[in-house]
């Protein structure tokens, strides 16, 4: 395959350091491209061209711009101490998460990086349940378990509550 | 806390409940009540093969005498799984009627959408709730405590008959037929008992859920009559 491509399957974070793997994206104008005879997706490197995709017989799937605005809608209030934790909005937390992942897959959605102190704790822990049954395919689902049970401290709640069957 | 007869009131904006009422056959129907996006609460259940319905509170379910209680999670999980309800209930699915409970395990995905294993044959209104409730991390029941009965043999040929009645895909009847064997059956009283002894009891055992699950039977029965059964034109509300 070709060299300016990385491996999709693996956490993408692997191939770009430790930073904020959105901004990072969006900053290299990456694309994620697919290989239609045997559906690998990859993620080519700034340095190939659009042509050259094409002439790789691969197909963009989606570009930097639609992942930012995604990955920013499932962190809007995870990433938010003074979110409301209604109902409604944690609706949309999950909602913006499901659409993520319909749209990215969960190699995508990285949870890997949040920070206990930042993190509303409902939220996030409304998104580790929708995730549930793909936590060995989102990268650092069992961190952010970990972030939560912190989170859910500071903010003086009980983790029996807000993890509900997933603390232990 | 006790079940009680469903209405607009049986749960707030941030409770799930689990709501029962008669079916076609003895064992009960059994569903989820919760507040959609709209506002409005409402009944999510599996009526039949291909059945999957949402029904509001009261207006479709006018006739149907069902009685409910609030899922007994802490309250910031019950908003949760609101939530996660509201989300995955969106989307518009057929799943098929089928007996297999083990096999039912891990049913949906994360966006709600039915994708059974492939030795799957399909849920019942029971293994659909338990399935809904595995998806957002609440798991009810023991389901490898369940015993094989001769009367769920009988059950499933029953099922199965209904099944061909209703014209439903042959490969589909035939999946069915290879399952009746088993003898395996979660009953609609089985999975809201078990909802009703609360969190430090699940997941419940077979043998456990019984008891319960005769409460919840009585309950039904004081609350909507003996013999309260739709007609079998829907295969009804639960087979």
């Amino acid at each position: 395959m070709h060299s300016a491509l990385v491996e999709y399957e693996t956490p993408p974070v692997a191939g770009y350091g430790s930073g904020d793997h959105a901004s990072e994206l969006a900053e290299s104008r990456t694309r994620v491209v697919e290989a239609p005879a045997t559906r690998r997706t990859y993620i080519a490197s700034s340095t190939m061209t659009t042509a050259e995709v094409s002439r790789a017989g691969l197909r963009i799937t989606f570009n930097a711009e639609e992942f930012t605005a995604a990955n920013r809608a499932w962190r809007r209030h995870i990433c938010n101490l003074s979110a409301p934790a209604s109902v409604d909005a944690l609706t949309e937390t999950v909602q913006s998460t499901v659409d993520f992942i319909g749209k990215f897959g969960p190699q995508l959605l990285d949870l890997s990086n949040l920070n206990p102190e930042k993190v509303h704790c409902e939220h996030l822990a409304a998104l580790l349940r929708a995730t549930s049954s793909l936590k060995k395919r989102v990268p650092g689902w069992s961190h952010a378990l970990e972030v939560a049970k912190v989170a859910v401290n500071n903010a003086g709640q009980d983790i029996d509550d807000v993890l509900f069957g997933m603390s232990k | 806390m006790a079940f009680a007869p469903l209405n607009e009131d049986s749960f707030s904006e941030d409770q799930v409940a689990v709501a029962v009422r008669d079916g076609g056959f003895s064992g009960g129907h059994v569903g989820i009540g919760f507040f959609g996006k709209d506002g409005q609460p409402k009944v999510l259940h599996l009526a039949w093969h291909h059945r999957r319905r949402i029904d509001f509170i009261p207006e479709d379910i006018d006739g149907d005498c069902w009685i409910a209680q609030v899922l007994p999670v802490p309250p910031s999980a019950g908003k949760q799984i609101v939530a996660y309800l509201r989300v995955t209930s969106a989307e518009n699915m057929l799943i098929p009627y089928g007996l297999d409970i083990l096999a039912a395990r891990g049913s949906f995905g994360v966006d709600g959408k039915y994708r059974p294993s492939s030795d799957s044959d399909g849920l019942t209104c029971a293994t659909f709730v338990t399935e809904v409730f595995r998806g957002a991390e609440v798991q009810l029941l023991e389901e490898d405590t369940w015993p094989l009965t001769a009367a769920n043999v009988e059950w499933g040929k029953v099922v199965h008959k209904e099944l061909a009645h209703n014209q439903a895909d042959p490969l589909h009847i035939a999946a069915v037929a290879n399952n009746i064997e088993k003898g395996l059956r979660i009953r609609p009283f089985e999975v809201a008992g078990a909802s009703d002894m609360g969190p430090n009891f699940w997941p419940v055992s077979f043998q456990d859920s019984q008891q319960p699950a005769d409460a919840v039977e009585a309950a039904l029965s004081g609350c909507c009559g003996a013999g309260n059964v739709k007609p079998a034109q829907e295969p009804s509300g639960e087979i």
